[in-house]
């Protein structure tokens, strides 16, 4: 992206046609469309610039290239407790994600944050797991009368799905499933033998349990000129093949290709300017990252992208006469109702079987045992709505043998093969509870004088009550199938580590008990979009990436209308 | 003084290298066991005879202390351990450092192949039952050798020769093979 115009000076124009805060997955995929439809935009990101390919200096290296190994040394892991939870946090990957000390926030109960501030934000890191919402979801907060009804449902955004997978190149196998509807899929990854034996068993023995090939935004075959995958599992460090959808590798190149493209990086969004004489948001007012320097963006259409609790964050930090509360909060639900998906229930075993077969090749993905929780006739009285198992099959060097031996035994054992597992770690939906918030603190601000969030957000009953079934249920299923010493777990992450917060300015039918209306406009600000996992009404069991860029492209598509028939002034 | 006392002394944190007597020299046995608050450069050659023992060079492939896993075990220990496992690391190399001597008379690193291993075999045997004694116990301290055997592990099957020669590397595998056959004797994939 050489060519792109950063911090261009002196009598470049402040005014864009559109301003896109943020540029990980959803702010690319904003900057994307808005681009193609012609829209001369404006994106603004608050970390430094990181260009496809060049930017990642690790993608190549080995395990023993890097000093530790890829570990973390004690004292980052003492200094920065949160990030050393997160699992893609090593030494190859250390550079995309905040230090907790870079970025401080207040947690009245421990919430992990996971961030990272960068040109393709946390796009670069991601799980790439897609899997589609179906009405199951969208229905269900209506259906039992908790939170408020999603304004949309599977149809609305269904078109959406199909029109950025074609984009982003999701690799997955049409299944049929109602839970999970297809989509437009590039070749799926296989199963290894174990994981086959393991989908046709749980058909065998259970009507409703379905084990299939996680979707997933990794190509298979070369897509819109990038990949196919190389299987080597090394994703986070950033594909120097392109063959994972991130900002970087997709979305924004395809923005920079139109010419309409600009970016700031180091720029930090204060606030978003609302004119109480115009009636109306005009700009975005920006603190420099490095200078401190205050500057104002103007534009006829802002999207805010800035991943779910920092687009929160600006929004309450947005005060005008007309929104003395934060823009957009005339319900008082901004800063409410924020959600994670609960993985702490993980269960495992081992095969005692297909002792002749291995497979070659890393495969950057898992298998997925779609929700069958409340769902069709199965009715759980101890839980609302459901969760997946991200699952999968593998042999390990080693066998137990090496707990006990040194010596020439012990480096036989290590360099052979040991039995085959099977993991199964649930995804829990979470329901979105009123009393899980974050505010801006009074008194503690951030280097930029911009007010410290206060989280304040646990998982309740509800949230327990499925684990305990995720750990159950998937020990019974593994016991059934005649696996040998079946474990489950529950490791009781705080909240915000599985890094699918979502909520806080939830999308609705009202502006009395919403935030954003059914296109993602802010109530009272319609020149004002939020499309990141803010947005959200619920958290369904599915990993929410591909939601929030379906509901990205859609919310883009119906802005550029509304400017067209004049709407948006 | 007995040997015995003396090394009583050593672990009580009593003596040192000062304190050690001219009676072992007379005997014609000129090493002195360390007794150490740290690990340092000087430590390396010992790590690697101890991750040697642990990992052996065998017929097809080199052993630990080819691979630098000494040096390994000497950076983790002073990057990437927390402090209170810093300090039974440093205790449990000062003991085997100390007892192998008791035993042998000799500096552990001197000695002859199956000894070291025969002693190692014994310390394992010591980490096994101290494990099965805190059986349920939360979160008990860990034992140094299980420190010291999980280093040598890691240390060697994630270096050049370890992943390249004691085990299968496919740097870019460029494709996946979901099935493919497993034979007794083949080697597993370098992760």
């Amino acid at each position: 992206m050489s060519d792109i115009n950063i911090n261009g000076k002196g009598t470049q124009s402040t005014t864009y046609d559109a301003i896109v805060v943020g540029s990980g997955i959803s702010g690319g995929i904003a900057a994307k469309e808005l681009c193609e439809k012609g829209l001369k935009t404006l994106v603004l990101e608050r970390g430094r610039m990181v260009e496809h390919v060049k930017d990642y200096p690790t993608a190549f290296k080995n395990s023993w290239d890097f000093k530790h190994r890829g570990a973390i040394p004690q004292k980052v892991q003492d200094e920065n407790p949160v990030i050393s939870r997160c699992y893609a946090f090593n030494e190859a990957t250390e550079h995309f994600f905040v230090k907790d000390q870079e970025h401080p926030y207040i947690q009245e109960k421990p919430f992990d944050w996971i961030r990272g501030y960068q040109v393709g934000g946390k796009s670069l890191m991601w799980a790439r797991w897609t899997q589609r919402w179906s009405d199951l979801d969208f229905e269900a907060n209506a259906k039992e009368g908790i939170a408020v009804d999603w304004p949309i449902r599977y149809k609305d955004i269904a078109p959406w799905y199909s029109y950025v997978e074609k984009f982003a190149g999701i690799s997955g196998n049409k299944d049929g499933l109602d839970v999970i509807p297809d989509g437009e899929f590039l070749p799926p990854m296989e199963m290894n033998c174990l994981e086959k034996h393991v989908k046709e068993q749980l058909t065998r023995h259970y009507k409703d349990r379905h084990l299939v090939i996680s979707r997933t935004a990794n190509v298979t075959q070369v897509h819109n000129g990038r990949g196919p995958c190389q299987y080597r599992s090394l994703c986070s460090r950033g594909c120097p093949y392109g063959a994972y959808f991130s900002s970087n590798s997709a979305s924004l190149p395809a923005a920079e290709k139109t010419g309409k493209l600009t970016i700031h990086p180091f720029s930090v969004v204060h606030s978003i300017i609302f004119d109480d004489e115009k009636n109306k948001a005009t700009g975005v007012r920006v603190i420099d990252a490095n200078t401190k320097e205050v500057r104002d963006y103007f534009a006829k259409v802002i999207f805010v992208n800035a991943s779910t609790l920092n687009s929160t964050l600006i929004l309450m930090n947005s005060k005008s006469r007309r929104f003395p509360n934060g823009l957009g909060n005339d319900s008082g639900e901004l800063g409410h109702n924020l959600m994670d998906h609960n993985y702490d229930g993980v269960v495992s075993g081992e095969f005692d079987g297909f002792k002749d077969k291995y497979y070659q090749g890393r495969r950057p993905t898992g298998v997925y045992l779609a929700r069958f929780r409340n769902v069709g006739r199965d009715q759980q009285t101890s839980f609302k709505r459901g969760y997946a198992y991200a699952s999968g099959a593998g042999r390990q060097a080693g066998s137990k043998l090496s707990e006990t031996a040194i010596g020439k035994s012990l480096k036989d054992d290590l360099t052979s093969l040991g039995p085959w597992e099977f993991t199964m770690r649930g995804m829990g939906e979470c329901l979105p509870y009123h009393d899980n918030q974050v505010s801006l603190s009074p008194t503690e601000t951030d280097e930029w004088g911009i007010p410290q969030l206060v989280i304040d957000a646990e998982y309740k009953e509800n949230e327990q009550a499925m684990v305990k079934d995720i750990i159950e249920s998937g020990v019974e299923m593994l016991e059934r199938l005649n696996f040998k010493n079946v474990k489950g777990i529950n490791d009781q992450r705080n909240f915000g580590l599985n890094i699918h917060e979502m909520g806080t300015a939830r999308m609705g039918r009202s502006p009395k008990t919403s935030v954003l209306n059914p296109h993602n406009q802010v109530w009272g600000a319609e020149n004002v979009f939020v499309t990141d996992g803010a947005c959200m009404t619920s958290s369904a069991c599915q990993n929410p990436s591909l939601t929030y860029m379906a509901i990205t492209a859609r919310a883009v598509d119906f802005a550029v209308g509304e400017l067209k028939k004049m709407n948006l002034k | 003084m007995k040997r015995k006392e003396f090394g009583q002394r050593l672990l009580l944190g009593g003596g040192t290298i000062a304190l050690l007597p001219s009676m072992f020299l007379v005997q014609g046995c000129t090493y002195e066991p360390k007794l150490r608050t740290t690990l340092d450069e000087s430590d390396i050659s010992f790590l690697d005879e101890l991750a040697e023992t642990i990992l052996p060079e065998s017929k097809d492939t080199p052993g630990a202390k080819a691979a630098g896993v000494g040096a390994y075990i000497l950076l983790m220990y002073q990057d990437c351990m927390e402090t209170e496992s810093q300090v039974i690391f440093v205790k449990g190399i000062n003991e085997l450092d100390l007892r192998a001597f008791q035993l042998y008379e000799d500096a552990f690193e001197d000695l002859e192949p199956d000894k070291k291993l025969a002693f190692l075999e014994s310390i394992q045997a010591e980490a096994i039952a101290y494990q099965e004694e805190n059986e349920g116990v939360s979160d008990p301290d860990p034992h140094y050798f299980d420190l010291l055997k999980g280093l040598a592990i890691s240390g060697y099957f994630s270096s050049e020769i370890g992943m390249t020669q004691a085990r299968n590397y496919l740097p870019v595998p460029g494709e996946f093979k979901p099935c493919i056959p497993y034979q007794a004797g083949d080697k597993p994939w370098s992760l």
